[in-house]
């Protein structure tokens, strides 16, 4: 039989659901350390002289420029962290500097008339960041930050090679066990698919509410 | 010899296996991917309902899963299933050619959305057929609109070659691995694979450059179209 | 009458091209002055240095006859409103909110006084109240600057400087956006105006001043300049803009 429906019996399906603590545990941990570590990378490349800009934007090309299993395997073997630890920091580098481009290019998106008619208020140069400059950039962020969660909650699958526990890893282990291959893999496509679609429906919704008509689109 | 030589020298002929490997299953990947998501753009621009919904459905089911998922799919589950049996090469190339289509039917909609409806309308009146129209107006046009695309998505292919190393194939992340775990040099052997990455990067990069410029057309481009 | 406003020697240049080449001018309590001029004069640099958007080189400017220098120049620009060229609101504020920012953050008003103001001055520009919650991109051109005139007056400024304030708009939008300035004037507010509305300037000018190169060549009642030109520089550029080249 090609597709054998019993191979996705109900204790199979819950031993890889398990998984999904996992693969959430890793998203939004990589991506809290990715926007932290992102804004610092882009503020260092923004407004830090130049030899040390230089040395942020080369830590950025340079983790943006090496595939992530490269990435882990090098926390893993060559500084012997954890699993675990391997994992998030190897997912929030990587998403780091992605976080970084995205929030730089946000910044320059906005106009210097922005930054202008601040200072002619009489606002201080930090008032203008925090009052005007801070709001727009995060709404006009939030599109490429979409795709940038969607894209590690993707690539937690590749914490596989190091044997965390996500539904990745549970499938395969299970794929393995049973001998079923295809039904397993089938099914937790679909699973990272429901996940991926719904994380996308709640941050477009998140994105209708705080937009702003205009604000982010070129004159 | 210092550790940074062995690691380099005696494992030499790994190393240019590796990166023969990670440089075919890039390049022939995105070649695949080129056809495929050409083909899927014009379905889901020029096609009818169902078409349209064919393209529409491949596209959003590969970008929504990753991309080991659907690897693992296409070489151990279709070869257990007994359907069709892929070498891992095989397996990888196809996967990440299938894989590339979905995103670059994306770029190539974008482009053909972003030439400007009046061409169209030339085209057609000096009697352009519609299959005429695309592949003798839009198309050269579109193709110089996602040529800076190419390049991204090239070098992001470059990256995701490494997934072949779980079906089994030694490209350089495999090589790194395995050259690391006789050696215990770990780090000399992943550095050393980083810089090739990384010079495979800016060499790819500079190499598409030069076909942007050599091709250009003043006013056709992503940038004078603003996508 | 009571001096507002007084530019000595003002120097600026840009790499080696020295765009302002020492301007002084003065303006009074309740005057409005315009300056005219080729684009690329000199004129909007005048404008951005005298409330430090752009550093001048050197000379000095006096706001109620203290000088203003980088230290102070946070407490001067509160009394320093500045209409640009491109309206620039803020885009992720409502009309509203926008005229409110400042007597919030910048005057720390409480909210209830901050909003009694705000709507008086959005009154006093002709927007009104089914306008006050949209967005800049959701008003027109005419709009968004008369906003912006009103964002300005909320901080009771004792000086506005304008940045050729219509020049962005369409010319039925222009209209509304003078009408907006000469109530301004008729109340009483100095203003220093950069623009090409010539017609403008003759009906609420007490003095036109003509800015080229640097340098402002002449200066004069409106009925003076526009109608008696004296240098070639000035009587060419009114030429000029006469056929709409300028």
């Amino acid at each position: 039989m090609i597709f054998d429906v019993s191979a996705l019996n109900l204790s199979n399906l819950i031993y890889v659901l398990r998984g999904i603590f996992w693969t959430l545990f890793l998203t939004f941990v990589s991506i809290g350390l990715g926007l932290i570590l992102g804004s610092a990378l882009a503020f260092g490349e923004v407004y830090l002289p130049p030899p040390f800009s230089y040395i942020f934007r080369i830590i950025g090309e340079v983790l943006r420029g090496v595939p992530l299993i490269l990435l882990f395997l090098i926390l893993y073997f060559a500084f012997n962290l954890g699993m675990t630890l391997s994992a998030i920091l190897g997912l929030g580098l990587r998403s780091a500097s992605y976080q970084g481009q995205i929030f730089r290019s946000s910044l320059e998106a906005i106009s210097a008339g922005q930054l202008h008619a601040g200072l002619s208020l009489g606002m201080t140069k930090f008032q203008v960041f925090k009052e005007i400059l801070v709001p727009q950039a995060l709404r006009i962020m939030i599109p490429g930050w979409t795709n940038e969660f969607i894209t590690v909650l993707k690539d937690t699958s590749i914490a596989f090679v190091l044997g965390v526990m996500d539904i990745m890893t549970r499938a395969d282990f299970i794929a393995r066990s049973i001998g079923r291959y295809f039904e397993i893999y089938i099914f937790i496509a679909l699973v990272y698919f429901v996940l991926v679609k719904t994380s996308m429906s709640i941050l477009n919704n998140l994105y209708e509410r705080v937009r702003i008509p205009g604000l982010g689109e070129k004159r | 010899m210092s550790s940074f030589e062995i690691v380099l020298f005696k494992y030499k002929d790994f190393w240019l296996m590796g990166l023969k490997y990670t440089m075919l299953i890039t390049v022939l990947s995105i070649l695949i991917g080129i056809v495929l998501g050409l083909l899927f753009a014009i379905m889901r621009i020029y096609g009818n309902k169902f078409f349209k919904a064919v393209a529409v459905s491949y596209i959003d089911l590969i970008r929504g899963t990753p991309m080991i998922v659907q690897l693992f799919i296409l070489y151990y589950g279709l070869g257990s299933t007994g359907l069709v049996k892929f070498t891992p090469l095989q397996a990888a190339i196809i996967g990440m050619g299938l894989n590339s289509g979905a995103y670059q039917a994306e770029y190539f909609r974008t482009a053909f959305l972003a030439i400007p409806t009046g061409q169209t309308e030339a085209a057609l009146s000096l009697g352009f057929t519609r299959t005429g129209l695309i592949f003798n107006i839009l198309l050269p046009q579109v193709v110089r609109i996602v040529l800076p695309s190419w390049t991204n998505e090239l070098i992001a292919l470059t990256q995701y070659s490494s997934l072949a190393m779980v079906l089994t194939v030694m490209e350089l992340t495999a090589v790194s691995k395995y050259v690391g775990s006789k050696t215990f040099l770990y780090i000399q052997a992943f550095s050393l694979a980083g810089i090739i990455y990384l010079f495979v990067s800016v060499v790819l990069t500079r190499l598409m450059v030069y076909f942007e410029n050599r091709l250009s057309i003043p006013g056709v481009s992503a940038q004078k179209l603003r996508i | 009458m009571k001096e507002v406003l007084r530019v000595e020697n003002l120097k600026k240049s840009y790499h080696k091209n020295e765009v302002l080449k020492g301007v002084s001018f003065s303006i009074n309590e309740g005057e409005t002055k315009v300056i005219i001029g080729p684009s690329g004069g000199g004129k909007s640099t005048l404008l951005y240095c005298i409330n430090y958007l752009q550093k001048p080189d050197s000379g000095e400017i006096y706001l109620d006859s203290e000088l203003i220098t980088p230290k102070n120049i946070y407490e001067a620009r509160k009394k320093i409103g500045f209409v640009f060229q491109y309206f620039n609101l803020f885009m992720h504020l409502t009309a509203l909110d926008n005229v409110m920012i400042g007597l919030i953050k910048v005057k720390k008003l409480p909210k209830d006084e901050a909003l009694k103001i705000a709507k008086e001055s959005l009154l006093l520009v002709g927007i009104k109240e089914d306008l006050w919650n949209h967005y800049p991109a959701q008003l027109s051109g005419g709009q968004q600057q008369r906003v912006a005139i009103a964002r300005a007056i909320a901080m009771s400024p004792r000086i506005i400087l304008f940045d050729e304030p219509t020049s962005a708009l369409d010319v039925e939008l222009i209209g509304e956006v003078l009408q907006a300035m000469k109530t301004l004037a008729e109340n009483g507010m100095t203003m220093l105006i950069v623009t090409h509305e010539l017609e403008f300037a003759k009906s609420v000018a007490h003095e036109i001043m003509f800015l080229e190169s640097g340098v402002i060549v002449e200066k004069g009642t409106p009925q003076e300049i526009i109608e008696h030109p004296k240098s070639e520089r000035l009587k060419k550029f009114l030429s000029k803009i006469a056929k709409g080249e300028e």
